[in-house]
């Protein structure tokens, strides 16, 4: 062993550095063999990537430039949208995303932003949210029309639509290297009229964004969403960062315009799958969001996790979505529905077809010197990688999703907020959701071409000397059970 | 105006259109499917970790600060996706949809599957400096620029990577002699 080593480094010095080619000096005698083998296996190689370098395949790799274009491009978006600020009391947060591929612009509403200068913008990014749109179809909206002026940068609120629940500022940021290419996000800050945070749940229309268009105006929203039992303030202090300053503008909220508007409907009813018992509190509807507010028994047996194909539905059919909410099904969350509120329904229905949920007190055990996984629920969960990246290990765990009943793949809470990882000894260190590629996003998950339904998670760790194995609790896992649920809500 | 130009020369891809994007990776695109077949030995595969790797060149396009060295960039991220794309098939055994577009003699079938086999069994970035110096006829110089390490490095995994193939097919040719025995017998 040493003594082929030495004779490479004798070798080497021989050398020049631009060797091209398979340099004969590079090899032991012995390796000749192995070498001639990886040669004639190399020219199979070839000669088969000659034999299909066909049309098709020529085809197949178009195709394949194309789809990881597209990925990539939903890929920044989701990183993007997901880099939202939460002001949140002790509410635990579960955003639930769905991506929106389509565009409807009513007419109603085209008609309406006419007339009021630098609306047009917003016509595309309020599309894509149902309650906004009717909102603004049926004139909802406070015009604001208010800027701000530094180093020839602009900021402009022009409008705000809100409720007792919901604001959603929309503003103009202009000036040089202002673009929807270069601005991935700006940083912002809100107070309230009593200089207070706003604790809400914000986020922005960046994740709808197509980023092709380089003028220097970038339109944008900030939807805030009030935490259960946060008052909507009278007036936000909004600023926003541009070009190194602080811009700043004072949005009044005119209260007048929803304090009759809000619908409380108090249900507490029960619904109850497999054992699990879930408890309807409330339904709150106002012009720009329907919540429900959902406890479950604290003796549950199982993790509940999610419903499957939650909606509201009235008589006519129409189905109201929910995309979000605040909490954790397993204690309490409240959802938040597309409003009803315009549609003026008779009667709407609660549905769903069934319950996510999934055992407690699972774990998965791995070993990160030899990046192996010692034990997991099942076969469906899968080490991917541990790597070492300086301060911390990058953990990356890919899970079979193909048996889960939704048909939009969803991200589970596989590991907690808080979540810990134990060494052998029992110390515990808190583990992150992790970075990938290199970018400070958040869980990325990757949709592999051949199995569409694998779905991998990355977490860090810091980079201790552990004591081998290290243990994570599971906070959320796979499973579900089918039940036709259907509550009346009105 | 010299700075202009001198600015110009290490632009990144900030600037760049999604379809000169997609136009310079179209240009690579040979180059990176030889690799990516080299490597995972298998067509959908290929494809797959390139479709992976222009989706990172895509959201990490940004990071790259000189364009100049965009076909670099982007190799080595297609290799950091061959190598994980490895680590996850571990267990699976080689395919053999290839072997059959080659239909060789026997005999050659057999010692290329016994040497994928073996390749298999390397580290991933072992097999990746075997891939690229004698599948893709790469140098040292060249596989340490994309590998991001210095050139003693390579020599030293390519060594250490030659020497285990050749235990591990010395033990294979055994084993192969043996099962053609017990076929005549």
């Amino acid at each position: 062993m040493s003594d082929w080593l030495k004779k490479d480094k004798a070798s080497e010095e021989e050398k020049c550095p631009d060797d091209t080619g398979i340099d004969e000096r590079d090899i032991e005698q012995a390796d000749r063999e192995v070498v001639a083998v990886l040669l004639k296996d190399a020219d199979l190689v070839r000669q088969s990537i000659q034999l299909s370098e066909e049309p098709l395949l020529t085809s197949k790799l178009d195709q394949a430039l194309a789809d990881g274009m597209e990925q990539g491009r939903k890929r920044s978006a989701r990183q993007r949208g997901k880099r939202m600020s939460l002001q949140l009391s002790a509410a635990v947060l579960a955003m639930l995303f769905v991506i929106t591929a389509f565009v409807r612009i009513s007419p109603g509403f085209a008609a309406i932003v006419k007339d009021i200068p630098g609306f047009a913008g917003f016509v595309e990014l309020v599309s894509y949210d149902g309650s906004l749109q009717s909102a603004i179809d049926n004139e909802y909206i406070q015009v604001v029309g208010k800027s701000d002026e530094r180093n020839g940068y602009t900021f402009t609120v022009n409008g705000v639509i809100a409720d007792a629940q919901r604001v959603v500022l929309l503003y103009t940021a202009e000036g040089p290297g202002i673009s929807e290419e270069d601005t991935p996000s700006l940083s912002y800050e809100l107070k309230n009229e009593n200089g207070g945070n706003v604790v809400a749940t914000i986020g922005s229309a960046y994740y709808f964004r197509e980023k092709d268009n380089k003028d220097s105006v970038v339109q944008d929203y900030l939807d805030i969403m009030m935490a259960p039992g946060e008052p909507v303030p009278h007036e936000i202090q909004f600023k926003l960062e541009l070009g190194g300053e602080w811009l700043e503008v004072q949005v009044p909220i005119d209260h007048s315009r929803f304090d009759e508007m809000t619908e409380v409907i108090d249900l507490n009813q029960t619904i109850e799958v497999e054992g699990q018992r879930i408890e309807i509190k409330k339904a709150v509807i106002t012009p720009l969001q329907v919540s429900i507010t959902f406890e479950s028994a604290s003796g549950n047996e199982k993790r509940l996790n999610d419903f499957i194909d939650l909606e509201l539905v009235d008589e006519r059919g129409r189905s109201y979505q929910t995309k979000s909410g605040m909490g954790d099904l397993d204690t309490k969350i409240v959802r938040h529905f597309q409003s009803s509120y315009f549609q003026k329904p008779e009667t709407l229905m609660l549905k769903a077809k069934g319950l996510l949920m999934s055992d407690r007190g699972l774990k998965v055990v791995i070993d990160t010197e030899q990046g192996k996984l010692l034990e997991a629920p099942d076969g469906r969960l899968k080490l991917g990688e541990a790597r070492q990246s300086g301060e911390a290990i990058d953990l990356s765990f890919e899970l079979s999703q193909a048996d889960d009943p939704q048909t939009v793949m969803r991200e589970i809470l596989l590991f907690g907020f808080n979540g810990v990882v134990r060494d052998a000894e029992g110390t515990a260190y808190s583990i992150t959701r992790g970075t990938s590629y290199g970018t400070n996003g958040t869980t990325v998950s990757r949709f592999g071409a051949g199995d569409r339904h694998r779905v991998t998670y990355y977490y860090n760790i810091p980079n201790e000397e552990y004591v081998q194995p290290l243990t994570i609790e599971i906070e959320q896992y796979l499973g579900h059970a089918f039940k036709e649920i259907a509550i009346p809500i009105k | 105006m010299q700075e202009n130009e001198d600015s110009k020369h290490v632009q990144g891809l900030k600037n760049w259109s999604q379809e000169k994007l997609l136009a310079r990776i179209q240009s690579e695109k040979d180059k990176m499917y030889g690799i990516a077949f080299a490597y995972l030995r298998n067509e959908d595969d290929a494809l797959e970790a390139i479709q992976e790797t222009v989706c990172r060149v895509w959201s990490k396009r940004k990071s790259l600060k000189d364009s100049r060295y965009f076909t670099t960039w982007m190799i080595r991220i297609l290799i950091n996706v061959c190598m994980d794309e490895r680590k996850k098939r571990k267990r699976e055994m080689p395919s053999d949809s290839t072997i059959k577009d080659v239909a060789g003699p026997d005999q050659e079938s057999i010692e290329r599957l016994g040497i994928e086999e073996q390749l298999a069994k390397l580290l991933p970035h072992y097999k990746m400096v075997i891939v690229l110096k004698y599948y893709r006829d790469m140098t040292i110089t060249q596989i340490a620029e994309m590998m991001e390490k210095p050139d003693g490095t390579i020599r030293t995994w390519l060594h250490k990577a030659l020497k285990q193939l050749r235990a591990e097919i010395g033990e294979r040719e055994g084993g192969i002699r043996h099962e053609r025995l017990a076929e005549e017998g």
